[in-house]
């Protein structure tokens, strides 16, 4: 099962290939919310749906890397059949 | 990462798996530290400061809901002996409390009028609420005791029956509070069938409390003590009486601790325990309209020694664990 907001967290990267948190709540617009972005994140990290990677930080650069999150191959085919015409018409294909 | 993120970072350490921080709390803090800086860079001092509140609100939050998913994972009672224990409780404790009230509320019913009167249904259904406070830490005892002492308790059932106990302690704060009085004044009227001034037990809390003000003014159509100290005596007491709940079940939890014990031992104990807290209780008030102990110190000495009790329960317990723990660890 797939929630709306994994939905567009895939549909944005999808379209984007690769994107940080906060860069994920700017596109969406409002939809995503800065507090609850990166827990959704790492469920779909759990799922298979999503991969990240941190970020080559510059040599002088403080503090934590930044995570870069890409849609994974299954990730891409979740969001394919969830926006497909067919999964709207018979939603049993859906489940 | 600043103080305040490093902070949250250790709580979130305590309540979440390595993989949990890495993939959850570090990508928001480090999003957030590159937010603030890019805006310091840019010299936007403003929105550098909303950036840095809204990034730290945003750690909070996460760390709230990871906080929330394990409590969550925490109060789920999976064992079905849990379940069976806290069943058992539940159906021991209203029937206790059941028995406890019916009878409490018989006693000044059959004191005052003819078991056969007219109003008597009327009027018992007017003294099951007084009745109902010292019901529900009978109904508490003898439920934890018989419900979950045969068979050793776990610390989960120990926060289930405590959150009840909390529960039904604020039930009896609103009834103590607003309820009783409202039934005690509506007995008297029912009984004499005329108007009655109030007494000191048909006043609502927040009108006892007012009463308590050193400077508040004198008011018709009541018959109070003229001293101040029966007013606090009276006002403590219902407060003290409305925690007992609570306080019976932290004694009743502490006594039965991990090891099982027998039914009979149990039974005699919640008896014993019920008696010793409100022979103190009727001590305590004796003492206090005696004017040796102040009226807080009268209305709150038997929770006060419950809780020492308690405690000291406890302590041997845990000692028991440990030297349990070090004897296994030793062979």
């Amino acid at each position: 099962m797939v929630s709306r907001k994994e939905l567009l967290i895939l549909e944005l990267l999808v379209h984007s290939e690769e994107l940080y948190g906060l860069q994920l709540v700017a596109a969406s617009q409002g939809r995503l919310k800065r507090g609850t972005v990166y827990v959704t994140l790492g469920r779909m990290e759990q799922k298979g749906y999503i991969a990240s990677t941190l970020e080559n930080a510059p040599p002088n650069a403080g503090g934590l890397p930044r995570r870069i999150y890409t849609a994974t191959a299954l990730g891409r085919r979740m969001w394919r059949t969830w926006t497909s015409g067919a999964t709207r018409l018979v939603p049993a294909v859906a489940k | 990462v600043s103080a305040a993120g490093r902070r949250l970072r250790a709580i979130a350490r305590r309540l979440c798996q390595p993989q949990t921080i890495e993939q959850v709390i570090d990508p928001v803090l480090a999003d957030a530290r590159f937010e603030f800086e890019d805006a310091i860079r840019q010299r936007r001092v403003w929105r550098a400061c909303r950036l840095w509140l809204a990034g730290h609100l945003a750690i909070l939050k996460v760390v709230a809901i990871l906080a929330a998913a394990r409590a969550a994972e925490a109060a789920h009672v999976p064992t079905p002996r849990e379940r069976h224990a806290l069943l058992d409780t539940l159906a021991i404790g209203t029937v206790m409390a059941t028995a406890s009230i019916v009878v409490l509320a018989l006693v000044p019913l059959f004191n005052v009028i003819e078991p056969l009167h007219v109003d008597s249904a009327r009027l018992l259904l007017l003294l099951v609420p007084q009745a109902i406070p010292i019901g529900l830490p009978v109904g508490l005892t003898f439920g934890v005791l018989l419900g979950v002492g045969r068979s050793g308790v776990t610390w989960r059932v120990r926060a289930f029956i405590f959150i009840f106990a909390l529960v039904l302690s604020l039930v009896s704060l609103t009834l103590l509070g607003q309820v009783v009085p409202r039934a005690n004044q509506a007995f008297r009227v029912a009984l004499l069938g005329r108007d009655v001034p109030k007494g000191l037990n048909e006043l609502s809390l927040p009108e006892l409390h007012q009463l308590r003000r050193p400077n508040s003014a004198p008011r018709s159509g009541l018959s109070l003590p003229s001293d101040g100290d029966s007013v606090a005596l009276a006002y403590h007491t219902r407060l003290a009486l409305a925690s007992t709940p609570v306080v019976v079940t932290l004694l009743a939890l502490s006594w039965i601790g991990r090891r099982p014990r027998s039914v009979l031992m149990l039974a005699v104990g919640g008896a014993i325990t019920l008696f010793g807290y409100y022979l103190s209780m009727s001590g305590a008030r004796t003492l206090a309209q005696q004017h040796t102990l102040s009226a807080a110190a009268a209305a709150w000495t038997p929770n006060a020694m419950a809780i020492i009790v308690a405690v000291a329960l406890v302590a041997t317990d845990v000692r028991c664990w440990v030297r349990d723990s070090s004897t296994i660890d030793g062979r």
